[in-house]
C-alpha cells in the first residue's frame, strides 16, 4: 500500500450555506499525490523560498496542475542506518561524534530512529525528538564489526517506519556494497527498490571514503528524490549530516491529483522554471486504485 | 562505552529529584543483601556488625543486625541469544545446569533467553531439569529469527518479574555485552535494579579491542565495561566466560552460585525515610577482604 505517497487529502462533505433549495454539495474521493522537492542553485546553495509558479510537474510526460503547495519548513522523520561493518571500524569515533552533531541539529517535532548494521541489524524502538534518548543510544549501542547487510537494514528500516504517515526518510551511512546476510531477514535489493518506490520512502545515502558505495543504494536515492553524498578523505561528516537535515527541512511540498487511478507505477517529473537552479524529487509513484 | 562513562551513567541513576521529604519513621529498618569475601575469595559465613562500617550518603550509620538470608533467592538466568553471541550450546547447557544444581533447595530459577525480544518464564525450584528446559528455550529462540540485542530491556523485564518475588533477588546475565535496540538505557536499568533490590551478576563472552582511528589515535571498545559497572553497582559479580577452558568455566558458575547462596541481610536505620535513593557503602574493618553490596538503596 502506498502509505505516505498518496494522501487521501479530503473526503469533503460540505454543507452549502442555507439557501432556498437547501442544496448539499458533496465531493468525495479527492486524492492527492504528494512529492517533496529539493531545490539548489548551481553552486549548491539551498533555495528555500520559491513560490508555486516556479515548479512544473509532469505525469507520464503530461503537465498536471499543482493543487497543494508549501514552502514552509517541514519536520523530518528519519531512520538513520549506520554501517558498523569491519571496514567502517576505522571511522568509528568519527561516526559516533558526527551522529551526535546530527542530533544537535534536530528541531522539536523532528523524529529520528537510530539503527546499525554489521554483525546484526538493529533498529532502536525509539522514533523520537528526545535528544537525550538519541544521545544515550549513540553512547550505548554502537558496536563495530561484522559484514555489511545493507539491504537487510534498509528493509528493516522501512518496516520500522511502515506505520508512520507523511514523508519517511531512510538515511544510510556506509562505505561499501552489500555483503553478508542475516538468516531469516529480507535482503533483496530489488524488493527494497520496489518497496521504497511503491510505498513512497525517500532514501538518502552518504558514502564514506573508500570503496564505491553500492550502486543500488545511490540509484535508489536518485529514484526516490533523496540524495547521495560522497565524502572525500577527511571530509566533515558532521557537516554532511547537518546538510541532509537542512535539506529535508526545506523541501517543498507539491501535490497534484493523479490523472489515472489505475494502481500502477507512473513516471513523474518535477522541473523548475527559474534559471541557475536544479530540482530533485522522486521519479515515480504508485497511483491509487486499480483494484 | 568507556568505564568512566559507565560509571557516570550509573551515578546518574542515583540522581535525586527534588521533592518534599516524607515524615521519617525511625523504628523501621532497611535490609540489603550482601555477601562478604574472605581472604581465600570465598563467602564468609559468620560475622558481626562490629566487623563493618556502613555509610549512607557518606555518613556512618550503625549496623543493627547481620543475618543469613531467609527463604531462598529468586534468580533469573538471562541468556543473550542474539546473533552477535555464539554459544557452544552443549557446554552452555551443562554449565547452566551445574549452576542451578549448586544452588540451595529454597532457591528458584527462571531460565530466559533473549534475542530480538525477552520473556521471563515463571520461577521453579532450582534443582530440576534445567538443562532440558534451556534446550527447549534455545530451540524456541531459533524460531524467532534475528534482530537486535536488547540486553538492557531484557534486564528491565527480569527486574520487573523479580520485583514480584519475595526474599533475595538476582539476575545472572550471560551475554557479549553488545547491547542494541533498547528502549531502556543502562542508567535506567541500574536505577530499577537498585530500587527493587536486585543483584546483577554477569558472565561475559567478549573481548575488548583497540581499534585504530587514524592519525595516531585509537579507540578502546569494551562491551563488558557497562555491565561490569552494573554488577558492581548492584553488589553482583562479573566474570569473563572462559568457554574453552572447561574447569575454569565451571568454577566461574560455581562461584556465582556460592555467592548467591551465601548472602546476608545487613539491617540498618537510615537517617531518614524519604522514599528517595541514597548512596550506600559497606566496608570491612577487620579480617574480611571485601563486601559485595549494592551501592545504593531507596529509603522507604
Amino acid at each position: 500500500m502506498a502509505r505516505g505517497l498518496v494522501l487521501i487529502a479530503a473526503l469533503f462533505l460540505l454543507l452549502a450555506p442555507a439557501s432556498a433549495q437547501q442544496k448539499t454539495v458533496f465531493r468525495s474521493g479527492v486524492q492527492t499525490v504528494v512529492l517533496h522537492a529539493t531545490v539548489r542553485r548551481d553552486d549548491g546553495r539551498l533555495v528555500p523560498d520559491l513560490e508555486q509558479d516556479a515548479f512544473e510537474v509532469r505525469d507520464e510526460g503530461r503537465k498536471v496542475d499543482i493543487t497543494v503547495f508549501s514552502n514552509d519548513p517541514q519536520p523530518i522523520t528519519v531512520a538513520l542506518l549506520l554501517d558498523m561493518s569491519g571496514s567502517m571500524v576505522r571511522h568509528f569515533l568519527r561516526v559516533r561524534e558526527s551522529t551526535k552533531h546530527l542530533i544537535d541539529a534536530l528541531h522539536k517535532d523532528d523524529r529520528v530512529r537510530i539503527g546499525t548494521f554489521g554483525v546484526e541489524v538493529a533498529l532502536n524502538p525509539w522514533l523520537t525528538d528526545d535528544k537525550a534518548i538519541l544521545r544515550r543510544i549513540v553512547n550505548e549501542e554502537l558496536w563495530p564489526g561484522g559484514g555489511t547487510p545493507l539491504w537487510e537494514a534498509v528493509h528493516a528500516a522501512m518496516d520500522s517506519l511502515e506505520h508512520e504517515s507523511g514523508r519517511r526518510v531512510i538515511l544510510t551511512l556506509s562505505d561499501g556494497v552489500d555483503a553478508g546476510e542475516i538468516p531469516g531477514m529480507e535482503g533483496s535489493s530489488g524488493k527494497a527498490r520496489e518497496r521504497a518506490e511503491g510505498d513512497g520512502f525517500m532514501v538518502y545515502a552518504i558514502g564514506v571514503e573508500g570503496a564505491p558505495l553500492d550502486h543500488g543504494i545511490t540509484a535508489l536515492a536518485e529514484r526516490t528524490g533523496g540524495g547521495y553524498f560522497k565524502l572525500e578523505a577527511g571530509a566533515d561528516l558532521s557537516a554532511t549530516f547537518v546538510r541532509v537535515v537542512e535539506e529535508l527541512r526545506h523541501q517543498y511540498v507539491l501535490g497534484f491529483t493523479p490523472p489515472k487511478a489505475d494502481g500502477k507505477m507512473h513516471e513523474v517529473d518535477v522541473s523548475i522554471t527559474r534559471p541557475g537552479m536544479n530540482v530533485r524529487a522522486r521519479k515515480n509513484y504508485r497511483a491509487p486504485g486499480g483494484r | 562505552m568507556t568505564r568512566a562513562a559507565a560509571r557516570a551513567a550509573l551515578l546518574a541513576a542515583l540522581s535525586v529529584s527534588p521533592q518534599a521529604p516524607a515524615p521519617s519513621t525511625p523504628a523501621k529498618t532497611i535490609g540489603v543483601h550482601a555477601w562478604v569475601e574472605n581472604d581465600d575469595g570465598l563467602p564468609a559465613s559468620t560475622m558481626s556488625p562490629a566487623d563493618f562500617q556502613l555509610l549512607v550518603d557518606g555518613t556512618l550509620v550503625p549496623i543493627q543486625q547481620i543475618a543469613p538470608r531467609a527463604g531462598g533467592t529468586s534468580i533469573v538466568v538471562l541468556i543473550d541469544t542474539s546473533r552477535s553471541v555464539t554459544w557452544d550450546r552443549e557446554v552452555l547447557e551443562r554449565h547452566v545446569s551445574e549452576f542451578a544444581a549448586a544452588l540451595g533447595p529454597d532457591d528458584r530459577t527462571s531460565i530466559a533467553t533473549f534475542g530480538a525480544r525477552a520473556s521471563v518464564p515463571p520461577f521453579k525450584a532450582a534443582q530440576r531439569d534445567v538443562r532440558g528446559e534451556l534446550r527447549l528455550a534455545l530451540e524456541r529462540r531459533d524460531q524467532e529469527g534475528y534482530g537486535s540485542s536488547p540486553v538492557w530491556d531484557a534486564m528491565y523485564e527480569a527486574v520487573t518479574v523479580l520485583a514480584r518475588e519475595p526474599g533475595a533477588r538476582a539476575i545472572l546475565l550471560l551475554t557479549d555485552g553488545r547491547a542494541t535496540g533498547n528502549r531502556y538505557g543502562l542508567g535506567q536499568v541500574a536505577d530499577y535494579a537498585m530500587t527493587n533490590g536486585v543483584c546483577i551478576s554477569a558472565v561475559l563472552k567478549h573481548s575488548s579491542q583497540w581499534i585504530s582511528q587514524g592519525g595516531g589515535t585509537a579507540a578502546l571498545v569494551q562491551p563488558g565495561a557497562p555491565i561490569q559497572g552494573l554488577a558492581a553497582f548492584t553488589g553482583g559479580m562479573y566474570f569473563t566466560y572462559p568457554e574453552s577452558q572447561d574447569d575454569q568455566a565451571r568454577a566461574v558458575f560455581k562461584r556465582v552460585a556460592s555467592t548467591l547462596t551465601a548472602t546476608h541481610v545487613f539491617s540498618f536505620t537510615p537517617p531518614q525515610f524519604d522514599g528517595l535513593p541514597h548512596r550506600l557503602v559497606i566496608r570491612p574493618i577487620r579480617q574480611y577482604v571485601d563486601v559485595h553490596a549494592p551501592l545504593g538503596f531507596v529509603a522507604r
